[in-house]
């Protein structure tokens, strides 16, 4: 019974692609019920599946034979078990509740048919995923994934920047791919096995701590592993992609690039997690090594969101930042409470997006201020949206980031990881000071009328909400309000809890966290609200410029490509043209050289020819009678 | 008359006949001297069979074959000379030198 | 009775390359007729071939064998295995799409389908005869008619690249014809029948380490394998498109095809003994290729030199030769063969409207000309080796069996697939996406009847790359019994 559910919620997306594909490209109307009947057999299947989970235990599998006729190897199938019932759950949800939202967003677009197709395509593919049984399906899946980002980032791509984006986005992911591919051949040459189940067994615990090249195997496909997680879930140094990704409509930044594409890589690092069961010393360390890469992408990500002006970007800034705090959680060892921290900011960013996106479509610009200044603070309730998932995005109390993240923390704590937890503690002031930001810039509006252009839309019309808007932000802004406990009453049923040695080490963080999250909020009134405080910013000029260049990053990347790769490509086009081309040129050149030289004694003359078959005949004689 | 003198006559005929190749530029004289040449053979034919094998005919059978085969060149060397000399208008060899390289 | 199914494949074009001799000059109907109906028998007899082939029993099957030169121990013997199956299904999938997308010829029809006809005949002869002499002959075939194909019919520098590429493919059938002698002298049999050669087994390892590399360099050659492929970009370029469609689609794998056969099969030690020289040069093709493109600007020359990584990476397979690698290197064939029949098809199209092949002279064509670019676009991604697509199993493949032999070079070729990405999607970018540019305006949609080659193609892209297994179990048996 459980196997046909998530059949049926993996299949009905591809099917709604199939289907729009076939008769609703140019039928608007027909993409959109099919393509939201095919989200609401998913999500109605993969609650369904949730809810039937009460043991942590519990996991049901098949697979079928895909590659070859062999059903030990290289199969397709679905795992069904706790951690991927609730990813399951997350992506249905949020994907049904993006497509309910997209029917307003995307009502004047003329190739709505195309777009709800794709977003079709990516559910799929991210569902699929999602149940991977085994690294091949997640391979695969993981790089459908990244066409889906392709195809809607680039979905408006007559508009050069989008396809740019969408080209960064792909290549840049596909780049963290070749670890993904590595960390394959690597399983399979050395485990024999691509399962997760059997790679996971008691049996492998000697192959993962085996030593190859002077490490152990369980490090190098961590390593390798990692090299995807950073591309996917845009980690430190592959992040830069993710900010750029903004160029798609904005229910595509929600649905991609909140809550589903990118924690899918934190997603394959809680599926990998026995590996620091299995794994020896050294590959636990290196675990611990990419908690601190994603911490400091996190402080990194945070730091260039408080001087971003477009409200995409600030959200897309604070995404990157709060998967290092998954994955800080995931990489110290706390699976349960990076899922946990994944499962809620789903939702808030989800409803972040969102709410930004509600802004955008009224007042027609992503600049924070232009929307401020077209009423955008008029807007009942996305500005409740705004200020709902902003707390939990800060985490307070009883907001649903609060628990996930103070879960986070706390685990920290216990484990006496103190340079983490400090860090950890900074990035909460830093969060807290960059959402306070956007609110009360949006509350602030400039005193003096705005001259310039590119806000007509906005003015005078009077900003208005979307009809399709309302239910999905009400209802995650509930969610987000709610989600923190719904995972406290409902975890124990799917993850195996650690109880908390030291009784207080919970309230320690609640309070501590808290108390920088509301300084950090405090200090951003003061600021950007009651103007009393002069912007750090203003005084470190320096430091300024580095976070509105984004580190640098984007322009190392250029840098990679156009000082490096291209110049190689350049120089192997030389080579090309010049050596190999040249050679058999030279060949040709050098035998018509030859030719030309032995065609001259053809003087044409027949004889000419006798007199050489004379000389030739007197030699041979003469030659003959010497003898 | 001794073998010797029937070999020198026909190697003066075949230098005849080389020389007559080397020298004339007209095509008939060509013909000429291959004509020339090929008697020479015949000769040397007939008279090694009339002093070496005498009784058998194996020499005269082959000069008959000359005969026949410098008949049956001498109509198509001629032809190719009237081509020859459609396409160049005239038969000096020295002209006809299409194939030089 | 048994119907000679083979012998009815070979007969097909052959019999429409007599036909067409008959037909006065001037009906050009009847002329794209004849061949049209002799491609789409010879589809057809392939598709039921394939399905009335016997998995379970796998090995060489619709045997038949006549006498045709007793005194030579040379006998007409065709069969076809996994791996013939596999590549006569390819050769008349891209022959009736080439016969389709060839009706927009109009100079000197007649004698361009003739010989069409001819080098489709030579292909289908030489990928499932199993005697070395005949398959020298028919190979040779194959080749021939590609120079007048690109001399008469060709565009850009065609004389140029019609010398190059037949001298270097008569180089190299020089090289395989000395094997072939060689082989003939070495066996005990005196036979040039393959099956009997390859199971004498009697080939000394020294022997095998000289003629392995005549058979790798000479068909390798064909198969563009890496220094040695310069002349296929300038053909593909030069060449029309339905020939740049044969070239790169069936010929190409004619080279692999002799190299897995004539190389692998009749001397394995010799292959095991250069395995690491032949798998380093494949590796190099591999990422040389996927670099040297993202220079190009002609859309032909980059799509030339995509198939020189995707044929290094056929020959990599090759090279390290485990079950796995193999089965990858065969279905990598078939997915490369209709991938690149799909790309060029898709470039002649706009070619023959603009005149124009400059990637910097497009824009925005998605939206002016939605089916063909969407086509193009699945023969991009299946060339970046996207999951879904044909060609992602293939390099699944041919990396887990190529990790296993040679793990070093495995980690230096993988790197393609960003390299990969990197000149497809720029590409695609630059002549689909963005705003309406250069010639775009001129370019007008598609015919249903020349479109439904392109769309067949793509469909059997996105089919082969759902269910390998269509393929990849006709293949894994030989492969597993070459491993022995």
């Amino acid at each position: 019974m459980q196997i046909q559910l998530g059949i049926a919620t993996v299949l009905s997306p591809i099917l709604s692609f199939v289907l729009i594909a076939a008769v609703g490209l140019r039928r608007p109307t027909v993409a959109k019920i099919i393509s939201l009947t095919a989200a609401t057999v998913s999500l109605v299947c993969a609650s369904m599946l949730l809810l039937g989970v009460n043991d942590p235990a519990f996991k049901i599998q098949a697979t079928w034979s895909w590659l070859m006729d062999d059903p030990s190897k290289f199969t397709i199938g679905l795992l069904l078990d706790p951690l991927s019932l609730v990813m399951l759950f997350v992506v249905s949800i949020i994907s049904w509740l993006v497509q309910w939202y997209s029917l307003s967003y995307m009502e004047e677009d003329a190739r709505q048919g195309k777009f709800f197709a794709f977003i079709s395509l990516f559910c799929f593919a991210m569902m699929g995923f999602t149940i991977a049984p085994n690294l091949l399906q997640s391979f695969m899946c993981w790089e459908l994934v990244g066409l889906g980002s392709y195809l809607l980032i680039g979905f408006w791509n007559h508009l050069p920047s989008a396809a740019t984006a969408a080209r960064k986005a792909f290549i840049v992911t596909r780049l963290g791919d070749v670890g993904f591919f590595i960390a394959l051949l690597l399983a399979w040459t050395g485990l024999g096995t691509l399962d997760f189940g059997a790679m996971a067994g008691d049996a492998m615990s000697a192959t993962w701590k085996a030593a190859i090249g002077g490490s152990d195997y369980g490090v190098w496909i961590s390593i390798a592993l990692f090299l995807a997680v950073a591309g996917k879930s845009a980690q430190f140094p592959l992040y830069a992609w993710l900010p750029d990704a903004m160029e798609g409509p904005t229910p595509v930044s929600a649905l991609i690039h909140a809550a589903t594409m990118v924690a899918a890589g934190v997603y394959l690092l809680a599926r990998m997690s026995f590996v620091l069961v299995l794994g020896s010393e050294a590959a636990i360390m290196a675990w611990h090594g990419l908690a601190v890469i994603a911490m400091i992408t996190a402080l990194m990500s945070g730091a260039v969101a408080i001087v971003q002006s477009d409200i995409k970007r600030v959200f897309a800034y604070s995404t990157i930042s709060q998967l290092g705090y998954m994955i800080v959680g995931i990489g110290t060892g706390a699976v349960a409470a990076g899922m946990m921290h994944l499962f809620t900011h789903a939702f808030f960013k989800a409803l972040l997006f969102l709410t930004a996106g509600a802004f955008i479509h009224a007042a027609h610009s992503n600049s924070i201020t232009d929307i401020a200044r077209a009423g955008g603070a008029k807007l009942k309730l996305p500005m409740m949206a705004l200020f709902v998932g902003s707390m939990a995005l800060m985490g307070f109390f009883p907001f649903a980031g609060f628990y996930s993240k103070d879960a986070i923390l706390e685990h920290l704590f216990v484990e006496g990881d103190w340079i983490l937890f400090g860090m950890a503690l900074l990035g909460v002031f830093i969060t807290a000071y960059y959402t306070s930001r956007v609110i009360y810039l949006m509350l602030k509006v400039p005193a003096e009328p705005h001259q310039g252009h590119g806000d007509e839309h906005g003015h005078g019309h009077g900003l208005h909400l979307g009809s399709w808007m309302k239910l999905p932000l009400g209802f995650l802004a509930f969610a987000s309000l709610v989600a923190g406990n719904v995972w406290l009453w409902k975890a124990h049923n799917w993850f195996v809890i650690p109880e908390a040695e030291h009784g207080n080490a919970a309230l320690i963080t609640a309070l501590v966290s808290t108390a920088i999250a509301a300084a950090g909020a405090f200090y951003s009134a003061r600021v950007f609200y009651w103007r009393t405080s002069a912007d750090p910013m203003a005084s470190m000029t320096g430091f300024a410029t580095l976070l509105r260049e984004k580190w640098y990053l984007d322009d190392a990347y250029w840098a990679i490509v156009h000082n490096f790769y291209l110049p190689i490509t350049a120089f192997l086009q030389k080579v090309e043209t010049i050596i190999v081309k040249g050679a058999l040129d030279g060949i040709g050149t050098v035998s018509m050289t030859f030719a030309r030289g032995f065609a001259r004694a053809q003087t044409g003359e027949v004889q000419h020819y006798l007199g050489m078959s004379f000389v030739v005949v007197a030699a041979v004689v003469l030659i003959l009678m010497s003898r | 008359m001794s073998l010797s003198a029937y070999l020198i006559l026909s190697a003066v005929l075949f230098l005849f006949g080389a020389f007559g190749m080397m020298e004339r530029r007209n095509m008939v004289g060509l013909l000429i001297s291959i004509e020339l040449m090929l008697n020479a053979a015949s000769i040397n034919f007939m008279a090694f069979n009339h002093f070496l094998y005498p009784g058998t005919v194996t020499g005269q059978i082959m000069t008959l074959f000359v005969i026949g085969l410098a008949a049956a060149e001498a109509t198509l060397f001629l032809a190719i000379v009237f081509a020859v000399y459609r396409h160049y208008r005239s038969i000096n060899v020295e002209r006809v030198d299409h194939l030089r390289g | 009775m048994t119907i000679p199914i083979l012998s009815l494949i070979i007969l097909c074009p052959a019999i429409g390359v007599v036909l067409l001799f008959f037909v006065p000059e001037g009906k050009e109907k009847i002329v794209r007729g004849i061949a049209l109906a002799v491609s789409i028998i010879a589809a057809f007899l392939s598709v039921w071939m394939y399905l009335a082939y016997d998995r379970a029993a796998a090995g060489f099957q619709f045997i038949e064998q006549y006498a045709w030169m007793p005194g030579l121990n040379s006998t007409y013997h065709v069969a076809v295995d996994g791996v013939g199956m596999t590549l006569v299904l390819l050769n008349a999938i891209v022959m009736l799409t080439g016969v389709i997308t060839s009706f927009s010829i109009d100079f000197r029809v007649k004698e361009y389908f003739i010989l069409f006809l001819l080098l489709v005949t030579g292909v289908f002869g030489s990928f499932i005869c199993m005697d070395f002499l005949l398959f020298f002959i028919f190979f040779e075939i194959a080749v021939l008619p590609m120079y007048l194909l690109i001399g008469i019919w060709g565009s850009t520098n065609r004389e140029y690249a019609a010398l190059k590429l037949t001298i270097m493919l008569l180089a190299g059938s020089g090289l395989v014809f000395v094997g072939l002698i060689m082989t003939y002298f070495a066996s005990d049999v005196r036979t040039f029948d393959f099956i009997t050669l390859r199971d004498s087994g009697g080939f000394s390892p020294s022997f095998q380490n000289i003629v392995y590399p005549l058979m790798f360099l000479g068909f390798g050659t064909l198969a563009a394998v890496f220094p040695f492929h310069n002349w296929s970009p300038d053909g593909h370029v030069a060449a029309p498109t339905a020939v740049s469609m044969l070239h790169a689609g069936v010929l190409m794998k004619l080279g692999a095809y002799g190299v897995l056969r004539y190389g692998i099969e009749l001397f394995p030690q010799g292959a095991v003994h250069w395995g690491p020289v032949a798998a380093t040069m494949a590796a190099g093709g591999v990422v040389y290729g996927a670099l040297v493109a993202a220079q190009q600007t002609d859309l032909k020359y980059m799509i030339g030199y995509s198939s020189v990584s995707h044929m290094g990476l056929v020959m990599f397979g090759l090279a390290a030769g485990t079950p796995l690698a193999i089965n990858g290197a065969v279905y990598q064939m078939f997915s490369h063969g209709i991938m690149t029949a799909l790309f060029f098809s898709a470039v002649g199209f706009f070619y023959e409207q603009t005149h124009s092949r400059n990637i910097n002279e497009y824009g925005g064509l998605a939206r002016k000309v939605p089916w063909v670019a969407t086509c193009f676009i699945i023969a991009g991604l299946a060339g970046v080796g996207l999951p879904g697509l044909a060609g992602f199993p293939a390099e699944f493949m041919i990396f887990m069996g190529g990790f296993e032999r040679f793990p070093v070079l495995t980690l230096i070729a993988v790197p393609s697939l960003v390299f990969g990405a990197f000149y497809m999607l720029r590409v695609l970018q630059k002549v689909f996406f963005g705003p309406e540019a250069g010639f775009t305006p001129k370019v007008h949609d598609i015919g249903i009847f020349s479109g439904s080659a392109r769309v067949l193609l793509a469909g059997l892209i996105i089919l082969f790359g759902i269910a390998p297994r269509l393929l990849s179990d006709l293949i894994a048996p030989y492969a597993m019994e070459l491993l022995k």
